[in-house]
């Protein structure tokens, strides 16, 4: 594709959770991941890019790993499901396969994906597996699990709401609950990372890029409306997007830490104006490779307070122009001024 | 968060339009009992609010029916979820039903820029009070606070319901959260009032009034994250005064959620 993204991206999200559950953990009574020694909560990269292709659907992109309602469905049925032009044999003559479906298929172009068709697919179920040379698309755009700023606590309470019942009919009479465990207070720092060179393999383009800088945003904004995901926000987002020369800093979310002296002890923390982000190591990091940065896209919340070397110098809405005052060139995005610009267009 | 709670009619009755007390009753029967006990006697608006059983009309024995019980603190709808899994009989006053599903719900008006339709399920009570009606330009004697009416023009109406709004606001939200009044822009966009009504309710044991109830349907553009919760703490808690009555339960018009496109057409958002 012409407009294939050909210069990398260096990614920080910071999300926190509140009251909330961000992440259970369905092998552990689905209690929210922790780290048992450190007490820290974890939420893996696998449910963030649920929470981002659950915003895709509803934005109206084409998808290829959905949840199914409970039912199995082939590889090729999934990659049939985003390619709605074909629907014969004869179709498959008449498209590129490969491309339609990269096109169609906008998580792909992000995270990639494996195909692995079944061998006793048949009909258009086995002709569609033949079009697909390899199956195998790596993933551009790559988040790293987040370990929490801080050390956790959960709720000692614990009730339980049914989310459904049924006796009708020939159903079983009964219910079922979930144990219900959420986290006090967690502020996590996610890092991702756009590369240049798998964006080939998948065609992610420039706009696809952008669309990141307000789909992590509104993923956390409006995925997390359910009973046990509500309490979580986007408290930061800075795609730190490089010239053209293969460079990347590397391991940003590192530049992160409470600090001591504005911010309450991990086991007082109860929500984000309880805490105060050191970000001199950020900045820092980010001075030193000024030479190499193309710009920094940047929103932040009002919230959420800034420090650097432990002098507060304002939130993290603020953050372009402390970026600035660094020698560090800086954007502000404009979530919902910008994100309609990367919508699907209307057939 | 709501529940919707699927009902069976048990035998044919007629429909009853004093239904608010004795609704609570079966509503409020899981809350006893619970830590939450001590909302029976909160002074303050408690965040809890509930339609009544719809689609209204006489009952025949088999129907199925509905309502819904709605809350600020998700956490309050726990135990009374659990006490209709443990008691399927759902009876309010003569209509008896048996409870056949609950289903959580999470209403949300949608992200900035999208627009929508909000409908009052029941009716709203909007009091003005004594030391108000002379900002309103409102002749009124006696420390009686006065039913909201058409001719009190709709600015009492809107100051009244934001600050009612601004008390549950304080209550069940983030305290460094602005509240609706400490922002600008109204709470809704359009406001069509659709009628108004006496209805006689027992507010406590044995203690009936008349209140004079207005129904309304409310157009909406969400400005911000701000007006988003506002909004959305409207949809959860109700609006007016009495919700724990029922009064001032709210729900977003099927479809009407629409938000901008690429295109700059108007688009049909995903109702929830």
């Amino acid at each position: 594709m012409s407009d294939t993204v050909n210069t990398r991206s260096e990614i920080v999200f910071i999300t926190d959770a509140q009251d909330s559950n961000p992440n259970g953990n369905p092998l552990g009574e689905n209690r929210p991941r922790r780290d048992p020694v450190t007490d820290q909560a974890v939420v893996t990269d696998v449910r963030l890019k649920r929470y981002l292709r659950d915003q895709l659907i509803d934005d109206g992109h084409g998808v290829f790993v959905k949840k199914t309602d409970g039912t199995s469905a082939t590889r090729a049925e999934l990659a049939l499901d985003v390619l709605d032009d074909v629907t014969s044999e004869e179709d498959l003559e008449e498209v590129d396969v490969e491309a339609d479906f990269l096109a169609a298929a906008t998580d792909v172009r992000y995270f990639g994906a494996t195909l692995s068709f079944n061998a006793d697919d048949e009909g258009l179920e086995a002709a569609v597996a033949e079009h697909f040379n390899s199956g195998n698309y790596t993933g551009p755009v790559q988040f790293s699990p987040a370990r929490s700023l801080n050390a956790t606590e959960l709720n000692d309470e614990s009730s339980m709401l049914t989310s459904v019942i049924s006796t009708g009919g020939d159903n079983d009479v009964g219910g079922y609950g979930l144990d219900d465990h959420r986290l006090k207070y967690a502020i996590f720092p996610f890092h991702g990372l756009v590369d240049e060179h798998g964006a080939e393999d998948t065609g992610l383009s420039e706009a696809d890029v952008r669309r990141l800088d307000t789909l992590c945003w509104r993923a956390l904004k409006n995925q997390t409306i359910s009973r046990s995901k509500v309490g979580q926000e986007p408290r930061l987002y800075a795609r730190v997007e490089y010239a053209k020369d293969g460079f990347h800093a590397g391991d940003l979310h590192n530049g992160f830490e409470l600090e001591s002296d504005h911010s309450k002890p991990d086991a007082e923390l109860r929500n984000v104006t309880d805490l105060t982000l050191e970000v001199k190591p950020f900045i820092d990091r980010l001075a030193n490779a000024a030479d190499h940065i193309e710009t920094v896209h940047v929103v932040g919340s009002e919230y959420l307070e800034l420090s650097y070397d432990g002098e507060p110098v304002g939130t993290a809405a603020e953050l372009p122009s402390i970026l600035e005052d660094h020698g560090i060139s800086a954007t502000e995005i404009d979530v919902y001024a910008d994100y309609e610009e990367t919508l699907p267009a209307d057939d | 968060m709501r529940l919707l709670i699927k009902l069976r009619a048990e035998a044919d009755a007629a429909y009853q339009n004093a239904w608010h007390h004795k609704l609570r009753g079966r509503v409020w029967q899981g809350i006893d009992g619970s830590k939450y006990d001590d909302l029976h006697d909160a002074d303050r608006p408690i965040g809890l609010t509930f339609s009544n059983i719809f689609p209204w009309g006489d009952i025949e024995e088999g129907d199925r029916r509905h309502v819904m019980v709605s809350a600020a603190d998700p956490d309050i709808l726990g135990p009374i979820a659990g006490d209709l899994i443990e008691n399927r009989d759902f009876n309010v006053g003569e209509m008896a039903f048996s409870v056949e599903e609950i289903t959580g719900l999470h209403p949300d008006v949608g992200e900035p820029g999208t627009r929508g339709t909000i409908e009052s399920g029941t009716g709203v009570l909007v009091r003005i009070p004594p030391w108000r009606t002379d900002d309103y330009g409102i002749e009124h004697e006696g420390d009686e606070a006065l039913y909201w009416r058409p001719e009190h023009t709709l600015e009492p109406f809107k100051t009244q319901l934001e600050n009612n709004l601004d008390q549950k606001h304080d209550y069940c939200c983030p305290e460094h959260l602005p509240g609706p009044s400490d922002r600008e822009g109204e709470l809704f966009d359009e406001y069509e009032l659709i009628k108004t009504f006496a209805v006689p309710v027992e507010v406590t044991q044995g203690v009936e009034l008349t209140y004079v109830l207005s129904k309304w349907r409310f157009g909406y553009r969400v400005r911000d994250d701000h007006h988003r919760r506002h909004l959305n703490l409207a949809l959860d808690a109700g609006i007016g005064e009495r919700n724990a009555l029922g009064l001032g339960f709210l729900n977003i018009q099927e479809g009407s959620k629409e938000r901008a496109t690429a295109s700059g057409q108007a688009s049909v958002a995903g109702d929830d």
